[in-house]
């Protein structure tokens, strides 16, 4: 039992650690290439702001050349005001803290109330990203100069708008997030399994 | 027993976690090798055969002739085809220190006190029933609204007129028709009228005010066509004519030619006719569906004139089409048109919709079966406009952002398409299988505007070649800071595909260009000016014993002067301090390319008279002391010692 109190503060704290860690990297990034844009244009999407890409130096243009050939469109500019960039980051950071105190208070409805957060935060960043995604392919203004049918951005793998070629992949943003959030539920089933031995051991 | 299954799912778990990373950084790893644009591979005996085909060897002679515009450099560039070298620059609007252009007596009356400098969008060579005969190049000023006249005898600009009144930002030009009667001019900006105009001095006196709230009604758009005289070349405002139309801004223009010769073609993009403070053109400009390609009977029109129906505006004679009848109609084409293009064999009116990935084709014999049979679905603001289902034959689609469309000698016709950054090939010939098809499209680099051929608006196109005039040519050269030249990028056609063959990078900016067959210039081009020639022969010097200074008053003093290798006669000019000194200098070389120059140090005079050509200077002595003057243009071995001195006597206190 002492071997597993120990791991699991462990786990809990890099869970949290992993949790902060991802707002350093994107967690969605979009790259288009046409016959003008050899080398790509692009954005990334981190858990506080919408930027550049972080091999921009290498490319084009970022987010600035993206804004400018979307007006065309119609299509909003992508904005660091949107809610969605300060509500994530606080409820990220309250589950990390969370998570993180958890190690230590060996109370286990507080550990629940954590996790719950936790799950609550992944599901409302989800959801805000395929509706944002979605409502800026289909919100576009229509005095706008080249009229496109409304259209959902790619989401991930290959895909074609107009004449660009796109890419969109998740980064390590989001997949540190998941690796904190396998892991944090882990604790949580292992802790019930290694009660239940606990129980099953004293009962023997 | 537990164990075992405890290393199984260890393993079973690693195995994910590695599978996991691999498709992570595998992904990336695709994103980045597949994310370059690669350029086609080319063999090595592709390339041989390629480069055969643009390498002039020193000694032998380009083909064709290639007249880039330069735009806002106020130039025109000219080069040789197939090698794509810049052969020369020929100034009009700008002053050009090389060559002495605007800051020799003439040249700088020409450009007149107050502008130094002009647009240059479209040259046009003058024609003979509809191809080009290597007479003239006429080229128009976006800004000042201007037209110059280039002899190709010489290549130097003999005649600019205006600014010619009411008429303003003048793209939709030159366009000359068919046998050089008229150049075209319109109004890209919308203004109220009339801007009045001091001809002599090539400068505005006054314009008309009306707040832009009245753009509807007060602001105009006019069509100009400026008469030239088929003998000289002159240009001539008592002959020309306006229309005056609604404020739609004009775009682009073309003359009709065999059957449809006597009309000429207009696009606009304005027909919303607004303009609204505070919000962007780009927007207000862009609502409609369909703007127009306006026909001009400009036979009628000018009948009309002979006849007494215009009225005269800011000195020009103007027509009101929706007071004299059949002499305008509009034509509904996608979506804010910019060029219109006229097919070799004038039956078809091409339309290159800039929002629309389509060109749209209209028939001239369509055109005027529905005039005849009053097909006209509205009038907006008072111009007829036709059905478009009785015009129209063909929408080809041919890609994003269509521009504008030159011909091959083979039916088919070459779209630019900026947008997309590419140029599309599409068959428009009756009796051809790919009529309204597009059968190829090469990417060029980058965003292409113009496009130009060997004739390739003319009704004979020669083939060949095909002229991408590009806007960008970020990362095709070695880099040259924030300041870029221009990509002219050369297409040879003669294959089953199109293919890019090679590149030039123009000074800013071509925008269109002119391609003539040598053989039809360079016989009658000299290169040393005759006893006969010299355009200032009255003051010409031609023995160095014959030069002399002349005081004519009080303030004046005249020198005629003479240069040859290696000495500069008289080598000594005396003056008084605030003199105004008129200096005629004559070169008095016979030889071709003996080009002498003259620059005085401090005072802010370039001439380069050529053999046997006599320029005069014109300035004030306002800086008393011993100034010297000498050749600037490298000239012979005793360059350096021809020089003289011009001694400006101080005014006695």
């Amino acid at each position: 039992m002492k071997k597993w109190e120990m791991a699991r503060s462990l786990l809990l704290v890099i869970a949290g650690a992993l949790i902060f860690m991802s707002f350093r990297y994107p967690m969605w990034s979009i790259y288009l290439w046409a016959n003008m844009y050899p080398n790509g244009i692009g954005m990334s999407i981190y858990a506080y702001k919408p930027a550049d890409p972080p091999d921009v130096e290498e490319m084009d243009g970022g987010m600035h050349e993206l804004n400018v050939l979307n007006h065309y469109i119609g299509m909003k500019p992508i904005s660091r005001k949107l809610p969605v960039f300060t509500i994530l980051p606080t409820l990220l950071g309250l589950s990390a803290v969370l998570l993180i105190l958890s190690a230590f208070i060996r109370r286990e409805r507080f550990f629940k109330v954590a996790l719950w957060v936790f799950l609550g935060t992944a599901v409302y960043g989800m959801v805000t990203f395929f509706y944002r995604i979605y409502e800026y392919g289909h919100d576009l203004r229509p005095d706008a100069a080249i009229k496109v049918p409304p259209f959902t951005p790619g989401i991930i793998g290959w895909n074609r708008i107009a004449q660009f070629e796109t890419w969109s992949e998740f980064g390590w943003g989001t997949y540190l997030v998941l690796i904190a959030f396998a892991v944090a539920w882990g604790v949580y089933f292992l802790d019930r399994r290694f009660r239940k031995r606990a129980l099953a051991g004293e009962r023997a | 027993m537990r164990g075992k299954m405890k290393s199984k799912k260890f393993v079973l778990f690693l195995t994910l976690c590695i599978g996991l990373a691999l498709l992570v950084v595998g992904a990336d790893a695709r994103r980045r090798r597949r994310g370059r644009i690669k350029r086609a591979k080319v063999t090595k005996s592709q390339l041989i055969e390629d480069a055969l085909k643009v390498y002039v060897p020193p000694g032998d002679f380009d083909k064709y002739y290639l007249f880039l515009s330069g735009g806002h450099s106020g130039q025109i560039y000219v080069y040789g085809v197939p090698s794509m070298r810049h052969i020369r620059t020929i100034p009009v609007f700008s002053r050009y220190s090389a060559t002495g252009w605007g800051y020799e007596y003439y040249s700088r009356k020409m450009m007149g006190p107050r502008f130094t400098w002009g647009d240059i969008h479209h040259p046009s060579l003058s024609e003979t029933n509809g191809d080009y005969d290597g007479r003239w190049l006429f080229v128009n000023d976006n800004a000042h609204n201007r037209l110059a006249r280039i002899n190709l005898d010489d290549f130097k600009v003999h005649q600019i007129l205006g600014p010619v009144p009411n008429v303003m930002g003048d793209h939709a030009s030159v366009y000359v028709t068919p046998n050089t009667e008229y150049a075209h001019m319109a109004s890209r900006f919308s203004v109220p009228i009339p801007t009045e105009v001091d001809l002599k001095n090539h400068t505005y006196k006054r314009g008309t005010y009306a707040p832009i709230e009245e753009y509807k009604t007060k602001y105009k758009g006019v069509l100009t066509f400026i008469h030239i005289d088929p003998k000289t070349g002159y240009m001539d405002l008592e002959k020309s004519f306006q229309i005056l139309m609604p404020p739609w801004d004009f775009d682009l223009a073309d003359a009709g030619k065999g059957p449809s010769y006597g009309w000429s073609f207009f696009t606009c993009y304005n027909s919303e006719a607004e303009f609204i403070k505070g919000k962007p053109l780009e927007v207000v400009a862009s609502q409609r569906d369909k703007d127009y390609i306006v026909a001009v009977n400009w036979k009628k029109a000018e009948q009309a004139v002979k006849e007494g129906k215009y009225t005269v505006i800011g000195g020009m004679k103007v027509i009101d089409p929706t007071k004299v009848k059949g002499l305008v109609y509009a034509m509904p084409t996608k979506k804010s048109p910019h060029g219109v293009d006229v097919t070799p064999d004038g039956r078809y009116i091409v339309g290159n919709g800039k929002l629309a990935p389509v060109t749209v084709v209209h028939s001239f014999e369509k055109m005027i079966e529905a005039i005849k049979t009053g097909k006209i679905v509205r009038e907006d603001m008072g111009i007829p406009v036709l059905d478009e289902n009785v015009t129209k034959v063909a929408e080809v689609p041919v890609g994003l952002g269509p521009l504008h469309t030159v011909f091959d000698d083979k039916g088919y016709a070459y779209t630019s398409l900026f947008v997309e950054s590419a140029v599309a090939k599409w068959g428009w010939k009756d009796g051809l299988k790919d009529q309204w098809k597009m059968v190829d499209k090469v990417p060029i680099q980058y965003n292409i505007g113009h496009i130009a051929a060997p004739h390739g608006d003319t009704v004979k196109p020669r083939g060949e070649w095909v002229f991408a005039l590009n806007k960008l040519s970020k990362g095709t050269h070695l880099k040259v800071g924030p300041d870029q030249p221009e990509s002219c990028q050369l297409i040879d056609i003669s294959g089953p595909k199109m293919r890019i063959i090679y590149q030039a990078w123009p000074e800013p900016e071509p925008h269109y260009a002119m391609c003539i067959d040598a053989k039809l210039v360079e016989p009658h081009v000299f290169e040393v000016y005759t006893k006969e020639t010299n355009p200032e022969k009255e003051y010409a010097v031609y023995d160095p014993k014959d030069a002399r200074v002349v005081r004519k008053d009080d303030h004046t003093v005249e020198v005629f002067a003479c240069e040859i290798r290696s000495s500069i006669w008289p080598n000594v000019v005396e003056v008084n301090e605030g003199d105004t000194v008129i200096f005629h200098l004559t070169n008095i070389e016979t030889m071709r390319d003996e080009i002498h120059g003259f620059g005085i140090c401090g005072y802010d005079i370039c001439g380069v008279p050529t053999p046997g050509e006599t320029q005069t200077y014109v300035f004030k002595a306002d800086v008393p002391g011993v100034w010297p003057f000498y050749c600037v243009n490298f000239c012979s071995a005793l360059h350096q010692e021809m020089q003289g001195y011009l001694l400006v006597k101080p005014k006695k206190k």
